[in-house]
C-alpha cells in the first residue's frame, strides 16, 4: 500500500544512492606527510613511469588498486584518459623492453592509506568515501 | 531373571573382585621406594614435555622465516609473459615474408616468458626467452639476459644481452600486444634483420617543463647466421633521443655497426661499414592516435642496400575497437650500384596500404584483423622473394590480408 511512509522512505533511499554516485567519482591521490604538492602533469608523468622521483628526490612507490576496479579506472581515466586496456598495452612495452615495472597492487582503499602511510616515496589513490584519515598521510591532489 | 540366579551373580562377582584384588596388590609394588620410581618417571616425562615444547616452538619460528623468506622471493621474483599466434594469406603465390596463397599459419606465432629478479632495490637480473615460429618450426633464443643497477634515480646500466632500440619499436617488436598493428610496418622495418646484440645500455632520464626526455647510449656486438652465412657486426654503437609531452613524443634513433658479412657459398667476404637511423613520432590522446616513422639502412658495399623506409598510421577507438590506417613505403637508394639477379633481388620498391581492425577481448588478450594492399614496385620485386627460375614478378600489385591474437600475462 503506497503511504506517506515509504514514500519518504524511497526518497531518502534515492538521495543517498545519488549522493553515494557523487562521492564515488571524487578521488583522492593521497601521499605520504613528507611529500611535496603534486599537479596533475606531475602525477602523468611519475604514474606513467616517465620519471622515478618525486619532486623532492624520493624514489616514487606507486601503489594501484586491482584491475577492475571502479577506483582505479576512474583514476587512470581522469589522469591520463586510459582505460585498463590500453594500461595494460602500455605497461607490456615497458616491462618487455626493461623500462619499467607497474605500480605495486593492493586490494582496498583503506590497504592504499596503510602503505603510504609507511612510505616516504608512496603515492596512491583511493576512493574519498572508503578510507579513515591516516595523520602520516596528506592529500595531493582532488580528481573530479 | 530368578533370584537365586541373581544370588549365584552375585556372588561370582564377589568372588572375582577379591581374586582381581588379590592379584593386583601382589602385583603392584608398594612401599616408599616404589614411590620414588613414580616420582622420577613423573620427572621424567616432565622434562621430555618441556624439550617437546621448545622443539614445537623452533619448528614454528622455522617455518614463519620460511614463509617470511618465501613471501620476500615471491616479492623479489616476477614472471610475465607474451604470446601471438595468427594466420596470413595474400593472393599472390610467389610469397611475401613467408607468406602466399596458401593459408600460412606459423609464421606469426611466438611465445615469450621473462623473468625479473630483483636483487635489491637498484638492482635488477632479467631474462626473456622467446620461440619463434620460423619456416614450419620453432626457434628458441634468449632475447634479454642482462643486469641491470640504477647508479642514481636518473642514470640506468644494463649489461648482458639486450635487444637492439635502433628503431622506435625495435625493442618491442615481438610483444605484438604492446602495439596497434599485427607487426609494425615492415617497409620501415625489415632493413634491420637482426635484433640482439651483447654489451652495455647507459639510459638517462631528465624532465623540463611538463617534458620527460631519455636519453640512450649503448654499444656491444653480435654475431647471427642467416641461412648459413656469417654476420659479425663489431663495434655497434648507438644513440637514441625520446621527448615526452603529454599527448606527443618524438624520438630520434641512430646505429653504426662494423659488419663483418661473409658466405662462402657464394664466395662473399665483405667488411662494410652499416648505418641505421630513424626519426619518429607517436601523437595519442586516448581516443585516436596518429604515429610516423622513417627509417633509413645505409652499407657501404652494393651487396647490402641502401634503403629509405617509412609510414604514417592513424586510429580512433570505439569502445574496444581501434580501427587503424597505414600508408608504409620503401624503396632502395643505391640501385645503380647492383645489375642483374643482384639488382632483382636487392632492388626494392613497394608502397603499401593497410586497413585494419584491433578489438581488445579482455585486458590481456587483443585480436587484429588487416588486409594490405601493395602496389607501386616501381618495376622491382617489391619485397616479393625473387625466384631463380623466374626472378621478376608478373604481377604489379598484391594483396595480403592477417588476422592475429595477442596476449600477455
Amino acid at each position: 500500500m503506497f503511504s506517506l511512509r515509504s514514500f519518504l522512505l524511497i526518497s531518502s533511499l534515492l538521495l543517498v544512492s545519488v549522493g553515494s554516485t557523487a562521492l564515488a567519482e571524487s578521488i583522492l591521490v593521497v601521499g605520504h606527510v613528507s611529500s611535496p604538492n603534486m599537479d596533475k602533469r606531475q602525477l602523468q608523468k611519475i604514474f606513467l613511469a616517465k620519471i622515478r622521483d618525486l619532486p623532492n628526490g624520493v624514489k616514487a612507490e606507486l601503489v594501484d588498486l586491482p584491475e577492475g576496479d571502479e577506483t582505479r579506472d576512474a583514476f587512470y581515466q581522469n589522469l591520463v584518459n586510459r582505460d585498463d586496456m590500453q594500461l595494460k598495452a602500455y605497461w607490456s612495452r615497458l616491462i618487455f623492453t626493461g623500462s619499467g615495472t607497474p605500480p605495486k597492487v593492493v586490494d582496498s582503499s583503506q590497504e592504499v592509506i596503510d602503505f603510504v602511510a609507511e612510505n616516504p616515496g608512496a603515492i596512491g589513490y583511493v576512493n574519498a568515501s572508503d578510507i579513515q584519515a591516516n595523520a602520516s598521510v596528506k592529500i595531493l591532489l582532488k580528481l573530479e | 531373571m530368578s533370584s537365586s540366579m541373581h544370588n549365584i551373580k552375585k556372588r561370582n562377582f564377589t568372588l572375582s573382585s577379591a581374586l582381581i584384588s588379590t592379584l593386583l596388590l601382589t602385583h603392584i609394588p608398594h612401599g616408599l621406594a616404589d614411590d620414588a620410581l613414580i616420582e622420577q618417571k613423573i620427572e621424567h616425562l616432565e622434562k621430555e614435555i618441556v624439550t617437546l615444547k621448545s622443539d614445537v616452538a623452533k619448528n614454528n619460528r622455522k617455518q614463519k622465516s620460511i614463509q617470511t623468506a618465501f613471501d620476500e622471493f615471491k616479492e623479489r621474483l616476477k614472471i610475465n609473459g607474451f604470446m601471438s599466434a595468427g594466420l596470413a594469406q595474400s593472393n599472390r603465390d610467389r610469397l611475401y615474408d613467408g607468406v602466399g596463397n596458401d593459408l600460412t599459419t606459423l609464421n606469426l606465432g611466438k611465445m615469450g616468458l621473462q623473468t625479473n629478479f630483483r636483487i635489491n632495490s637498484d638492482t635488477e637480473a632479467v631474462v626473456q626467452m622467446l620461440g619463434r615460429a620460423r619456416n614450419n618450426d620453432w626457434d628458441l633464443g634468449a632475447q634479454w639476459a642482462y643486469v641491470s643497477h640504477l647508479i642514481s634515480s636518473n642514470f640506468n646500466i644494463k649489461v648482458g644481452r639486450m635487444r637492439l632500440r635502433t628503431f622506435n619499436r625495435s625493442a618491442d617488436i615481438d610483444v605484438s600486444y604492446a602495439y596497434p598493428w599485427v607487426e609494425p610496418p615492415n617497409h620501415a622495418y625489415y632493413m634491420l634483420p637482426f635484433q640482439n646484440y651483447d654489451g652495455i645500455e647507459l639510459e638517462y632520464l631528465f624532465e623540463s617543463a611538463d617534458w620527460t626526455y631519455k636519453m640512450a647510449l649503448y654499444s656491444g656486438e653480435n654475431h647471427v647466421t642467416p641461412g648459413g652465412s656469417d654476420l659479425n657486426n663489431k663495434d655497434m654503437i648507438g644513440y637514441d633521443f625520446t621527448a615526452s609531452g603529454e599527448d606527443l613524443s618524438l624520438r630520434l634513433g641512430v646505429g653504426r655497426a662494423h659488419a663483418e658479412f661473409a658466405w662462402d657459398k657464394y664466395g662473399i667476404d665483405i667488411k662494410p661499414d652499416a648505418w641505421f637511423s630513424s626519426l619518429g613520432f607517436n601523437y595519442d590522446t586516448g581516443n585516436w592516435f596518429i604515429t610516423g616513422e622513417f627509417t633509413r639502412r645505409d652499407v657501404a658495399d652494393p651487396l647490402v642496400s641502401d634503403v629509405n623506409g617509412g609510414y604514417l598510421s592513424a586510429g580512433k577507438r570505439f569502445e574496444h575497437y581501434l580501427p587503424y590506417i597505414t600508408v608504409s613505403r620503401a624503396k632502395t637508394t643505391d640501385n645503380d650500384e647492383r645489375d642483374g639477379l643482384l639488382a632483382e633481388v636487392f632492388n626494392v620498391q613497394e608502397t603499401g596500404y593497410m586497413l585494419g581492425v584491433r578489438r581488445d577481448l579482455i585486458t590481456g588478450v587483443a585480436v587484429k584483423f588487416q588486409v594490405e594492399y601493395l602496389t607501386n614496385f616501381g618495376g622491382s620485386n617489391g619485397r616479393f622473394d625473387t625466384e631463380f627460375t623466374s626472378p621478376h614478378i608478373d604481377f604489379d600489385n598484391a594483396t595480403l590480408w592477417s588476422l592475429a591474437l595477442d596476449a600477455v600475462f
